[in-house]
């Protein structure tokens, strides 16, 4: 589904990602764990394909970064659901239209948008929040409004860049615990985190990163 | 189709948001179309002006003395066929022997015992809308046809009046090409804020596989709105300075200050395409 083949990125400055090797398999839930600057989005963007390699190869699905053409890009990132660090959900609509917005990118009719979007408000347990705009949900909600945005083309893997990073311990379990309950409908799900204690105890595969390489798998 | 009502309404949603910049672009345009209105209304009306005085450009030709009038008459079926003459009327040896009764109450023929007036012509030239008239060419060739004594014409009116028309409508046209490169830097300044206000939104559609067309849209659209709006504001205006002064001036002038369709439809097109090109501009930021 996902691999990295001996990749190497480096930003101008010398930091980066080196030599990594990596293999997800459809379905697969893994933790990519790492220090704050150990390289973890730079990985999420290569495998989006924000970024490019300078050295190596990455694959997902069909698509190789090697070979993909420019406009191609947009079908790639449509296979895959984002759950980003630093953006959340948009301030100027409603948790409806936010979680609505991949549909419209792909052009669904409008009551394939409404269905679809109401399915996975329920999955999250926002359904009654639909009406509500971002700065009325709490930072936990906010976060599960992204994950239903992130799954709401129904997504063979699932990106989560740090998506507990701002919530307290008890409401980050939530989260790790509906993307594991999404993860058993066989959605694969990659979450970074720099939280060890976290996720330690939960008998998921984890990859550690540090310095840009990868230490352990 | 549902994807293109979304667009629309990111479109709409993007002036509303910049309410403050949006007014002042539409005002913007408002005002340049509304400038560049009167310059088309002046300019669809100034034919009935031009052709007044125009109407004052005849030249007459009188034939030697000894021409007969069938030789004359010979004269200016050449003359007809020359360009730039829309009609040309004999005046008979005859003719001119009653206009000058007419005129002094004298009958010459009688006084003289022979008629000492040439026969002539009067040459209406071709009103040619908005192209310079410069007869001097014609001038030359009807001197040069046969039995022409003397070609007789306003030379110096002629040159003013054209002088002055051509510059002015060169001058319109100038001051409209500066006021709409204005509007267009003023729309792409504010489609420019639009896009920076809404990096994140950016950022998520490119990250969802959303098309660079799909991300550009709806800006391309708040810039045409813009000009839309700005444009229907100068056609109304417009329409109802013509529509008064119409009514004030009824009794002063013989004509009516038209404001046609072709008017209108040219202010909506340059304001189509101002809000094009001024999004465009503004989104370069977008096309990394
Ligand atoms: N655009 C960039 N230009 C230059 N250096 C960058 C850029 N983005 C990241 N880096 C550097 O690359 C290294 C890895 O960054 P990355 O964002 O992948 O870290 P991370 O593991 O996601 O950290 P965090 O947990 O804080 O999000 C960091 O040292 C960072 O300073
Ligand atoms: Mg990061």
């Amino acid at each position: 589904m996902i691999s990295f083949d001996n990749v190497t990125y480096t930003y101008p400055n010398g930091m980066g990602v080196f030599n990594v090797h990596i293999r997800i398999l459809p379905g697969e839930f893994s933790f990519l764990i790492g220090p704050s600057g150990a390289g973890k989005t730079t990985l999420i963007k290569l495998i989006y394909m924000d970024l490019f390699p300078d050295k190596g190869e990455v694959h997902v699905n069909r698509f190789a970064s090697n070979k993909i053409k420019k406009r191609k890009i947009p079908h790639l990132r449509r296979d895959i659901g984002m759950i980003f660090q630093n953006f959340n959900l948009l301030y100027d609509r409603n948790l409806f239209e936010n979680v609505a917005l991949p549909l419209h990118v792909v052009g669904c009719d409008r009551k394939e948008i409404h269905d679809r979007v109401m399915a996975l408000l329920i999955e999250v347990g926002l359904d009654d929040k639909a009406e509500f705009f971002p700065h009325e949900l709490s930072g936990g909600e906010q976060q599960r409004g992204c994950i239903a945005r992130g799954l709401v083309k129904d997504p063979d893997i699932i990106l989560a860049d740090e998506p507990t990073g701002n919530l307290d311990p008890s409401t980050a379990m939530q989260i790790i615990q509906l993307l594991e309950r999404i993860n058993k409908k066989g959605t694969a799900v990659l979450m970074t985190t720099h939280n060890y204690r976290l996720i330690k105890e939960l008998g998921h595969r984890f990859i550690e990163i540090k310095d840009g390489i990868i230490q352990h798998q | 189709m549902s994807k293109l009502l979304f667009l629309f309404h990111e479109g709409f949603r993007n002036v509303w948001r910049h309410k403050l910049t949006a007014v002042t672009a539409i005002m913007s345009v408002f005002l340049v179309l509304l400038v560049i209105g009167i310059f088309i209304v002046i300019q669809q009306n100034s034919h009935h002006l031009i052709d007044r005085i125009r109407s004052e450009y005849k030249i007459e030709v009188f034939f030697e003395n000894e021409a007969t009038d069938s030789e004359a008459q010979e004269s200016i079926e050449l003359m007809k066929s020359l360009d730039g003459i829309q009609s040309v009327k004999l005046i008979t040896k005859q003719d001119a022997l009653n206009i000058y009764q007419n005129e002094f109450g004298e009958d010459l023929n009688e006084m003289l015992g022979f008629n000492p007036l040439p026969a002539s012509a009067v040459i209406m030239l071709e009103k040619s809308g908005n192209t310079e008239v410069n007869v001097e060419p014609l001038i030359r060739e009807l001197n040069q046809l046969p039995n022409v004594g003397e070609v007789v014409y306003e030379g110096t009116l002629i040159r003013r009046v054209e002088y002055f028309y051509n510059t002015s409508l060169r001058i319109i046209t100038y001051i409209a090409i500066g006021l709409l490169i204005i509007t267009i830097i003023v729309i792409s300044n504010t489609v420019k804020l639009s896009v920076y206000a809404k990096q994140d939104l950016i950022h998520d559609l490119r990250s969802i596989g959303a098309t660079k067309l799909f991300i550009k849209t709806p800006f391309i659209i708040e810039g045409m709105l813009e000009g839309m709006i700005g444009a229907l504001l100068a056609i109304i205006s417009i329409l109802l300075v013509v529509h008064g002064s119409n009514a004030y001036f009824n009794d002063l002038v013989t004509f009516n200050i038209e404001f046609n369709l072709i008017g209108i439809a040219w202010i909506l097109i340059i304001a189509v395409i101002i809000g094009f090109i001024g999004s465009y501009r503004g989104i370069r930021v977008l096309l990394k």
